[in-house]
């Protein structure tokens, strides 16, 4: 019997980390803004953050308490902008040397 | 004997420091080579070398808009240079500059005294300096703008820093440009650390970035001569010899600075900071690109 | 017997509606493809091509190729190179406007019947 519980405890708990994992559907709207502002941070330290990225966090925060639903959708967004940048940054930094004239 | 032998290690000892010296450039003084001849090889005959160069552009566009062959001191005027629509519309404008009333005033606020009785004089003995800007100073082991050049002075002598950009710090720098005009850019490379000044410059230009994934090198290189909509795009060879910049689209002056933080939002990316370290180190390496190019500023664009 | 004619009226006026209803949502679909190809908060792909097809879009640009007879490449082929190009062609001068979130699945849809349609070799 414990063995069971045990064992349906660590699939659900795996599960529900499955859930979380992608595509940073977080449920609570402070950690999506959380997620979406570290990232941004990243992106901006680098010098490579897009240009709306930050004023679409600041969205997300002014309606955090208002509009949640909406928020979290903000915030992902924004997210998605700065691995997106990060990413593409990444890429680029192998491939920029080409464009030099020789 | 001991005394060739002692001519010999001096003689190498000096050409050492020499070569030394000369070695910070060297890997930008390839890259401008071939950067210069680039454009002129592109500009050389657009309608022959078409496939190669402009392959998009409809040839009755190039037989009959474009101007060419372009040699190195043309490229001063942007896309005036090699786009006959743009020059003509410009040699009307110029015909009663729009930036002559605020260069007026730029030699106004250069001459006017200060609170403690000095003027900008004292700082710039001989204004015609402009050539010589960006450059690095190894004291300070920063690249020192004119930007920042005229903010020192201010200071210096006890009055508050200007806004950088546009206004008084453009009319001002307007001013020392027009007393330097025809004198040939001539940034130097002087340590190490301006070679990784330069190096990051130089990543900075080629390096596609924003949600655009664009460089200013696709644009002002590659795409240089090609038209985005109705707008010429401008040749980076001899882009800062107008600065600063009368640009119809601001109606009014601005400087390198200005110009530079609009291109990289304009990719799609966060405006950078004017007289940030990167935007220093992308007009250090811009400039350098056109060294040996007479000065030309302030003059007019779109 | 009466029956099945009736029920095979009814299924040709159901067929003929789909088609029609079909024809009138894939013209919304080339219009709203043509607006997004023009309008600068969009596509803004006036910006660099030109269309075959559609001499009626004034000042385009020439960085990329004229587009022409693109009703002979999958439609597929066309939403990928529109969502990201810098898949195929890592240095593609042409903005994954797609990917950067720019415009939507739908708009590229749209972009892709228009451009099917107004370039279609004749």
């Amino acid at each position: 019997m414990k063995k069971l519980l045990l064992i349906s405890t660590i699939t659900v708990a795996f599960l529900a980390g499955c859930a979380t994992n992608y595509p940073m559907a977080t449920n609570s709207v402070d950690s999506a803004i959380a997620n979406a502002q570290a990232k941004y941070n990243k992106a901006h330290s680098e010098m490579v953050a897009w240009g709306m990225t930050k004023k679409t966090i600041e969205k997300a925060k002014a309606l955090a308490k208002t509009n949640p639903r909406k928020a979290i959708a903000l915030a992902n967004e924004a997210a998605y902008e700065a691995d997106t940048a990060l990413a593409q940054s990444a890429q680029y930094e192998k491939i920029w040397r080409a464009a030099v004239p020789k | 004997m001991l005394k060739k032998l002692i001519k010999i290690a001096t003689i190498s000892m000096i050409s050492g420091t020499i070569m030394f010296a000369a070695n910070f450039n060297a890997q930008a003084e390839k890259d401008r080579h071939a950067f210069v001849n680039y454009f002129l090889k592109k500009f050389e005959n657009p309608v022959a070398n078409r496939a190669k160069y402009f392959p998009y552009v409809p040839i009755e566009e190039l037989k009959k808009d474009y101007i060419y062959p372009l040699k190195f001191e043309d490229f001063k005027n942007g896309p005036m240079s090699w786009y006959r629509p743009a020059k003509e519309q410009f040699a009307e404008i110029n015909d009663f500059p729009p930036y002559e009333i605020p260069l007026d005033d730029g030699k106004e606020l250069f001459t006017k005294p200060f609170a403690n009785g000095k003027t900008y004089s004292s700082c710039f003995p001989n204004p015609a300096i402009k050539q010589n800007y960006p450059y690095y100073d190894t004291k300070r082991d920063e690249i020192v703008t004119i930007g920042m050049a005229v903010n020192e002075c201010r200071v210096k002598n006890g009055e508050k820093p200007l806004k950088y950009g546009k206004g008084d710090i453009a009319k001002v720098i307007a001013y020392l440009a027009d007393k330097s005009r025809g004198q040939k850019i001539n940034i130097k490379i002087p340590s190490a650390n301006a070679a990784k000044a330069y190096e990051a410059g130089k990543k900075l230009f080629y390096k596609q970035r924003g949600y655009l994934s664009i460089s200013c090198n696709e644009c002002h290189v590659q795409s240089a001569g090609k038209r985005i909509r109705a707008e010429a795009l401008s040749p980076a060879l001899g882009s800062t010899t107008e600065m600063p910049v009368y640009r119809l689209k601001w109606g009014g002056l601005g400087t390198l600075q200005r110009r530079l933080v609009g291109c990289i939002k304009d990719t799609g990316s966060e405006k950078p900071k004017m007289q940030s370290k990167p935007v220093k180190e992308l007009a250090y390496f811009l400039t350098y690109m056109s060294n040996g190019m007479k000065l030309n500023g302030p003059d007019t664009r779109k | 017997m009466i029956n099945a004619k009736k029920l095979l009226v009814l299924a040709i006026a159901g067929m003929l509606g789909a088609t029609i209803a079909n024809a009138t949502g894939n013209e919304a679909l080339i219009k709203e493809g043509r607006k997004v190809f023009t309008t600068k908060k969009l596509g803004n792909c006036l910006a660099c091509h030109a269309v075959q097809g559609d001499a009626g879009i004034p000042q385009t640009g020439d960085i990329g190729p004229k587009l022409a007879n693109l009703d002979t490449y999958p439609k597929e082929y066309l939403f990928n190179k529109i969502w990201n190009p810098n898949k195929t062609v890592p240095d593609s001068v042409m903005p994954p406007m797609g990917k950067s979130h720019k415009i939507t699945r739908h708009q590229v849809d749209a972009l892709v019947a228009y451009l099917q349609a107004t370039t279609k070799a004749k």
